[in-house]
């Protein structure tokens, strides 16, 4: 079974936009603040998991 | 009619024990109450095929023996049609029963039809060779055995069970020391700590770790934590949905439940009356091999 990485997760918070190039959705943060509250309302939207792949970069998955 | 009474006493007490053994407990099945009298219907037509196999075979009637193959056919659509039911209300549950625990309890539906023929042929036998009353201790005792040979194991029989705590470290969730899942906001993680409840189950065997292993038995022990203290979930909150997790070196697993009744002595009892899945136990130690590799 295939899985398409670009239809699992469906978008990406990070504070430093160097770190991701594209593919899915990406919203920039100003701080820590800023992408805890992002990612909160973006999970509860997307129905995602919020997960952390570095302090700078949480990706919502969908599972 | 020389054969009314047996007959009778045997349909009697056929139905008694479909009774008996037909309980809508906190498993919520079967529902109550269009499907107590389906099941309760059932269980009459099994006891009266029994009631009629001796009865019938004094008055050498032999080709009434035949219909209890048919009876047998029939019973065994009682396992599809309650698979069918509870697969089909499996997409709005919110913690799925999983595949196994289905086929477990259609299986326990159609072997409590075949105890009710088994009742009501004891009694009618025995009750056409000596006294009623006889007949009647005989279907007691019968039904006594066989529900005790037909009596499932529980987790609590093949696992310890221990609290255990949640905690983070970073994003990573730990139930005790067995990782769980990664999940990175800090309103969730604090949610998580607030009110999630943590359990550590530990084989007592070999067979006892394989059982746990199977994706089918923890799904089973989720479903029914959930269903008796409450799941503090929603559609859209993924990450309150109740995992259980394996430790790769140990073979424990560990259990991560957000309840809407937060009481962890309660947790502890139910998840010890879980019952242990015909097709997820393990048999590590039937084999030679398998004795021989265990520790």
């Amino acid at each position: 079974m295939e899985i398409d990485l670009k239809l699992v997760i469906k978008a990406v918070v990070t504070t430093d936009d160097r770190l991701v190039t594209g593919g899915v959705p990406v919203f920039i943060a100003k701080n820590q603040d800023e992408m805890d509250n992002l990612s909160f309302t973006l999970g509860k939207v997307l129905d995602g998991v919020v997960h952390q792949l570095k302090n700078e970069v949480y990706i919502i998955v969908s599972h | 009619m020389k054969h009314t009474l047996p007959i009778l006493l045997g349909v009697a007490a056929g139905t008694i024990a479909r009774l008996v053994t037909l309980k809508s407990d906190y498993r919520k099945y079967p529902s109550y109450p269009h499907g107590y009298v389906t099941h309760l219907a059932w269980g009459a037509i099994a006891a009266f095929v029994g009631a009629v196999a001796i009865p019938a075979l004094i008055e050498e009637e032999y080709t009434a023996v035949t219909f209890l193959v048919l009876a047998a056919q029939q019973f065994r659509e009682i396992r599809s049609m309650e698979r069918k039911s509870l697969e089909q209300i499996e997409c709005t549950q919110m913690v799925k029963r999983g595949v196994d625990y289905i086929e477990g309890i259609a299986k326990v539906f159609e072997a409590r039809n075949y105890i009710a023929i088994a009742v009501a042929l004891l009694v009618s036998g025995v009750s056409e060779i000596a006294h009623p009353m006889v007949g009647l201790a005989a279907g007691a005792g019968g039904f006594l055995i066989i529900s005790n040979m037909i009596r499932q194991k529980v987790i609590g029989d093949i696992a310890i069970l221990k609290k255990a705590g949640l905690r983070w470290e970073g994003p990573s969730l730990y139930v005790g020391d067995v990782f769980i899942f990664n999940q990175g906001n800090r309103r969730i993680q604090e949610t998580i700590i607030e009110h999630g409840l943590g359990l550590l189950l530990e084989p007592k065997d070999d067979n006892a770790r394989d059982t746990l292993g199977s994706i089918g038995q923890r799904q089973a022990i989720v479903h029914d934590a959930t269903t008796i203290l409450g799941i503090r979930k929603d559609v859209a909150t993924p990450e309150f949905t109740p995992m259980i997790r394996r430790d790769l070196r140990s073979g424990k697993v560990a259990l991560y439940i957000m309840p809407m009744e937060p009481d962890i002595n309660r947790l502890l009892e139910v998840v010890r009356r879980v019952p242990v899945l015909e097709t997820s136990q393990g048999m590590a130690l039937k084999s030679l091999a398998g004795r021989k590799a265990a520790d």
